[in-house]
C-alpha cells in the first residue's frame, strides 16, 4: 500500500462528503451566503462547511476498483477521524463541487496553472 | 458436477474449496474463503458523488479507506427484505500480484462452507463465476478476480 | 120656535099655527094677562074692606105687560113673522149641505164631506173642516199606528222566531251538553277506580323500588370491587409488560452477541484457513463457535417467539383489563344511573300513589260536581223548552198584533183622506189619470202607476161588462203575465168590490181575501171611473198584498 504524507489541508464538506486540499492550492476561502468559496487552480469550488485544517494526513492513491466504480478523478484518498476523505487533486477538479457557469471549463478534465 | 466441468473450471484458474456464504438480497453468494480478509458488522460508509450504483462508498477499515461495493449490484439480485444484522466482508480483489482490499456489503454472513461448482454462468456481467449446490441450496460464486483492476 | 128641533124632525113639515108666530104671541099675552088677573082676584079681601097691596102688584104688572106687549113683542113677532117663509128656504138648503156633508163623513170620505163643508156658512164650514180635519189626522195617526203595530208584531215575530231557533239550538246543546257530562261522569268514575289501582300499583312498585335500589346498590359495591381488582391486574400486567421489553432488550443484546460471535467465528475459520494446515484445528473450534452462537440464536429466537407469545398475551391481558375497566366501568356508570333511576323511580311512585289518590278524590268531586251539572241541565233543558213554547205562543200573538193592525189600517183606509197615503185617495187619483188616458195607452198608463208604488202587487181596469180590459202586475213580484191572462177572462161583476164600487159609486176596501193572481191574501182597493157627465165607465181596482201592507 502506498501512502503519501504531505503537510497541511484543509477540510471541507459537501453534501455529507469529506474533502481535503493541500493548503498550498488553495488560493482564496470566502463566505458566500451559508456556503464557501475557495479558489483552486483558479477554479472556484463551491462547499457547505469548512471542517478545518489538518498539519498533515496519509493519502493514499485511488485503487483501480474503486476507479472502475467511480469516474471523478481525485489526488488520493484519506481517513481524518475515522472518516475517510477525498484529496483533491488541483489539476482535476472534482465535478460535484464545481460552482456552476465554471462548469465547462473543467470539462476536459484540466485545471488552469 | 462432470469432471470435465471442474477441470474446465481449473484451467480457468477456478477451484473449488472452502467458501463464505453471504446473503445478498435474494441470492446466496459464495465467496471464496482465501480471499476474504475479516468479516465485519457493517461499516459506516460514506457515499461518493458520480459514484455508479454499485459503489456504496467510502468507509474506513483499519485506519485506511476501504472502497464498499453493494454485492446484490454486483450480481444483479433481486432485492429482498430489510437486513437485521448486515455485514461488511472485506475481501482481496484483482489478479493475485495487484490484490486490492475492497468492501463487499451484503445482507448477512451465513456460514463457511465447501463449494463445488457444477455450472459456470458466462457472459452474465462477470462477477459470478458458477452456480453450485449446497445442501441442496443454489448458490451464486463470486468471482471476485473480475472486481480488480480496470474491467 | 126651537130651530134645533126643526132641523132634528128632518123632513117633517111644520104645522100650520105654529107658524102663526104673532098669534101665538097674542095668545102668550092673553094667558099672562089672565094670570094677573086670577091673582089680582085671588088676593082681594070681601066686601068689606080694600083690597091688599098684592092685589094692586099683580094690576099693575097686568097693566104694565099690556103696555110692552103692544109696543115690543107685538111688533117684533109681526116682522119675525113676515121674515120666516125665506128663512125657511134657506135652512133648508142648509140643512140640505149640511146632511149631505154629514153623510160624506158618514161614509168615511173626507174629501166629499170637506167639498161639502165648503159650501156651508163660515163658521159652520170652520167648525165642520177642522172636525173633519181632526177626524182625517186621527185615521193617518191610525194608519200610522198600525203600521207601526204591525212592524213591531213584525219585528217581534222575526226575533221571536229567532230565539225560537236559538232556543232549539241551545236545547239540542243542552241535551248534548247534558249527554257529554254523564259521559264525563261516566269517564270520572273509570278515572277514579284507575287511579285508585293506580295508586296501589305505585305502591308496590314503591317497595320494590325499596328492593331494587337495595340490590342496585350491592352491585354497585360488587362492581366497584371488580373494578379495583381488575385495576390491579392491569397494573400487574403492566409490569409484566415493562419486564417484557426487558427481556426483549436482552434477547437483542444477547442476539447481538450472538451475530457477534458469529462473525467472530467466521474470521476464526477465515484465519484458520490463512493459517494453512495448522489452522486446521482451529478451524474446528472456530466451526464449533459458530455452532455455539447459531444455537444461542436459535435459543433466543425460542425464547423471543414464547417471549412474543407471552408479551402478546399480556398485550391482550392489558387490552382485556382495560375492556374490562372500561366495561366496569359502564357497568358502574350504568348501575349508578339504574341506581339514580330507580330512586328516582321511588319517589315517583311514592308522587304517583299520591297523584293517584288525589285524582281519585278529585274525580269522585268531579263525578258529583257532573252529577249536579246534568242536574242543572235537564232544569236548564226544562226551561229552556218552556222558553220555546213561550216564543212560540208570542210569535202567535205577534201574528195576531200584526193582523189586529192590518185590521186598524183596514179600518184607517176605509176612510177616503186627502193623503198620499190614503188609498181610497191614491185610486181615485188612479181613476182620475186614467179617465184622461185613451183606451189605446190606458194600459201603459196604469203599469206606470203601478210601478210607481212597490206596496202594489197588482192594479187592472174592468168595465161595465165586468171584464178586464187593462191589467198591470208589479214586477218585483215576479212574471204574472200568464195568470194576468186568466184574469182578462174572469166576470168580476160579481167580485164584490166591484158589486160595491158600481152601486155606491164610490171608492170601496175589501177584507183581507185570497188573491186570484197567486192565492195569497190580499185586500182591493177600487174606484170608479167616472165620465164628464158622471156616467159610470168602470172600476179601477188595486190590490195590495198582506205581507207588504206596512210599505204603504
Amino acid at each position: 500500500m502506498n501512502a503519501v504524507a504531505e503537510r497541511g489541508y484543509l477540510l471541507v464538506r459537501s453534501d455529507g462528503v469529506l474533502w481535503g486540499v493541500s493548503n498550498g492550492d488553495v488560493r482564496r476561502l470566502t463566505r458566500q451566503g451559508l456556503r464557501y468559496h475557495l479558489e483552486v487552480g483558479g477554479i472556484a469550488l463551491g462547499v457547505d462547511e469548512v471542517v478545518g485544517v489538518v498539519p498533515e494526513l496519509v493519502v493514499w492513491p485511488v485503487s483501480s476498483a474503486l476507479r472502475r466504480f467511480w469516474p471523478e478523478k481525485a489526488g488520493g484518498l484519506a481517513v481524518h477521524a475515522e472518516a475517510p476523505l477525498v484529496i483533491i487533486d488541483p489539476r482535476r477538479l472534482p465535478r460535484a463541487l464545481c460552482i456552476e457557469g465554471i462548469e465547462g471549463e473543467i470539462a476536459d478534465g484540466e485545471g488552469r496553472h | 458436477m462432470p469432471e470435465a466441468g471442474a477441470e474446465s473450471h481449473r484451467r480457468r484458474g477456478l477451484s473449488a474449496g472452502s467458501h463464505l456464504l453471504v446473503q445478498a438480497g435474494e441470492y446466496v453468494c459464495a465467496l471464496p474463503l482465501r480471499s476474504v480478509r475479516r468479516v465485519l458488522r457493517a461499516l459506516t460508509v460514506h457515499p461518493l458523488p458520480g459514484a455508479t450504483d454499485e459503489l456504496k462508498g467510502l468507509a474506513e477499515f483499519g485506519g485506511e479507506p476501504l472502497p464498499v461495493l453493494e454485492l446484490a449490484r454486483l450480481v444483479n439480485a433481486p432485492a429482498g427484505g430489510k437486513a437485521a444484522y448486515p455485514v461488511t466482508i472485506v475481501v482481496w480483489v484483482g489478479p493475485q500480484d495487484r490484490r486490492e482490499l475492497v468492501g463487499l456489503a451484503a445482507d448477512a454472513a451465513l456460514e463457511v462452507a465447501e463449494v463445488h461448482l457444477h455450472s459456470v454462468v458466462a457472459g452474465d456481467g462477470g462477477f459470478i463465476l458458477g452456480e453450485a449446490l449446497v445442501d441442496g441450496a443454489l448458490v451464486r460464486v463470486v468471482n471476485l478476480e473480475a472486481l480488480g483492476g480496470e474491467g | 120656535m126651537d130651530p134645533e128641533s126643526t132641523a132634528r124632525t128632518g123632513e117633517r113639515p111644520l104645522p100650520e099655527w105654529a107658524t102663526r108666530f104673532t098669534d101665538n104671541a097674542l095668545v102668550g099675552w092673553v094667558v099672562i094677562v089672565g094670570l094677573t088677573v086670577f091673582g089680582f082676584l085671588l088676593f082681594l079681601p070681601g066686601s068689606s074692606g080694600a083690597p091688599p097691596w098684592p092685589a094692586w102688584v099683580f094690576a099693575a104688572i097686568a097693566v104694565a105687560g099690556i103696555a110692552l106687549y103692544g109696543t115690543q113683542v107685538y111688533p117684533f113677532f109681526r116682522q119675525l113673522e113676515r121674515r120666516l117663509p125665506e128663512s125657511q128656504t134657506q135652512w133648508r138648503l142648509l140643512e140640505g149641505k149640511l146632511i149631505g156633508a154629514f153623510e160624506e163623513l158618514g161614509a168615511g170620505d173626507l174629501v166629499r164631506s170637506n167639498q161639502q163643508a165648503k159650501a156651508l156658512p163660515d163658521r159652520l164650514s170652520r167648525a165642520l173642516l177642522a172636525a173633519s180635519d181632526a177626524l182625517s189626522a186621527l185615521a193617518t195617526e191610525i194608519q200610522n199606528s198600525s203600521i207601526e203595530v204591525a212592524s213591531s208584531a213584525d219585528e217581534v215575530n222575526q226575533i221571536a222566531s229567532d230565539l225560537a231557533s236559538g232556543s232549539s239550538q241551545q236545547a239540542a246543546s243542552v241535551v248534548e251538553i247534558t249527554a257529554a257530562m254523564e259521559e264525563l261522569a261516566r269517564t270520572a268514575s273509570q278515572i277514579a277506580e284507575n287511579a285508585t289501582r293506580q295508586a296501589g300499583l305505585a305502591a308496590r312498585a314503591e317497595a320494590n323500588g325499596d328492593a331494587g335500589a337495595l340490590a342496585v346498590d350491592e352491585a354497585v359495591a360488587g362492581v366497584e370491587e371488580v373494578q379495583k381488582r381488575i385495576t390491579a391486574i392491569s397494573q400487574r400486567a403492566d409490569a409484566l409488560g415493562t419486564r417484557s421489553k426487558e427481556i426483549y432488550r436482552v434477547l437483542e443484546l444477547i442476539t447481538e452477541i450472538a451475530q457477534e460471535t458469529h462473525i467472530l467465528s467466521l474470521n476464526a475459520a477465515i484465519e484458520a484457513v490463512a493459517a494453512g494446515a495448522d489452522g486446521r484445528r482451529f478451524s474446528v473450534v472456530a466451526e464449533e463457535v459458530r455452532h455455539l452462537a447459531h444455537r444461542s440464536q436459535e435459543s433466543v429466537d425460542s425464547v423471543r417467539g414464547l417471549l412474543d407469545e407471552f408479551s402478546s398475551s399480556i398485550r391482550a391481558t392489558i387490552v382485556a383489563t382495560e375492556e374490562g375497566m372500561k366495561e366496569a366501568g359502564r357497568v358502574l356508570e350504568r348501575s349508578r344511573a339504574a341506581s339514580t333511576a330507580i330512586t328516582e323511580l321511588r319517589l315517583a311512585s311514592g308522587d304517583t300513589s299520591r297523584v293517584s289518590q288525589q285524582i281519585s278524590l278529585a274525580t269522585q268531586q268531579q263525578n258529583a260536581a257532573s252529577d249536579e251539572v246534568v242536574m242543572t241541565l235537564r232544569e236548564v233543558s226544562l226551561v229552556v223548552q218552556r222558553m220555546t213554547g213561550g216564543l212560540k205562543n208570542l210569535s202567535t200573538t205577534a201574528d195576531r198584533l200584526n193582523h189586529l193592525g192590518l185590521t186598524i189600517q183596514l179600518l184607517a183606509q176605509s176612510f177616503h183622506l186627502d193623503s198620499p197615503r190614503s188609498l181610497k185617495n191614491l185610486v181615485e187619483e188612479m181613476a182620475k189619470k186614467l179617465q184622461k188616458a185613451g183606451s189605446a195607452e190606458l194600459e201603459t198608463q196604469l203599469d206606470e202607476l203601478v210601478q210607481g208604488y212597490p206596496f202594489l202587487q197588482m192594479g187592472y181596469f174592468v168595465d161595465t161588462t165586468g171584464y178586464t180590459v187593462a191589467l198591470a202586475y208589479n214586477r218585483s213580484v215576479g212574471d204574472g203575465s200568464k195568470i194576468a191572462l186568466n184574469l182578462r177572462e174572469i166576470d168580476m161583476t160579481k167580485r164584490p168590490w166591484y158589486r160595491s164600487v158600481s152601486r155606491e159609486k164610490r171608492s170601496a176596501l175589501t177584507p183581507p181575501y185570497d188573491s186570484l193572481f197567486n192565492g195569497e191574501k190580499v185586500f182591493t182597493v177600487a174606484s170608479p171611473i167616472l165620465g164628464r157627465d158622471g156616467q159610470f165607465l168602470g172600476v179601477v181596482g188595486v190590490d195590495i198584498n198582506v205581507t207588504g201592507w206596512t210599505r204603504i
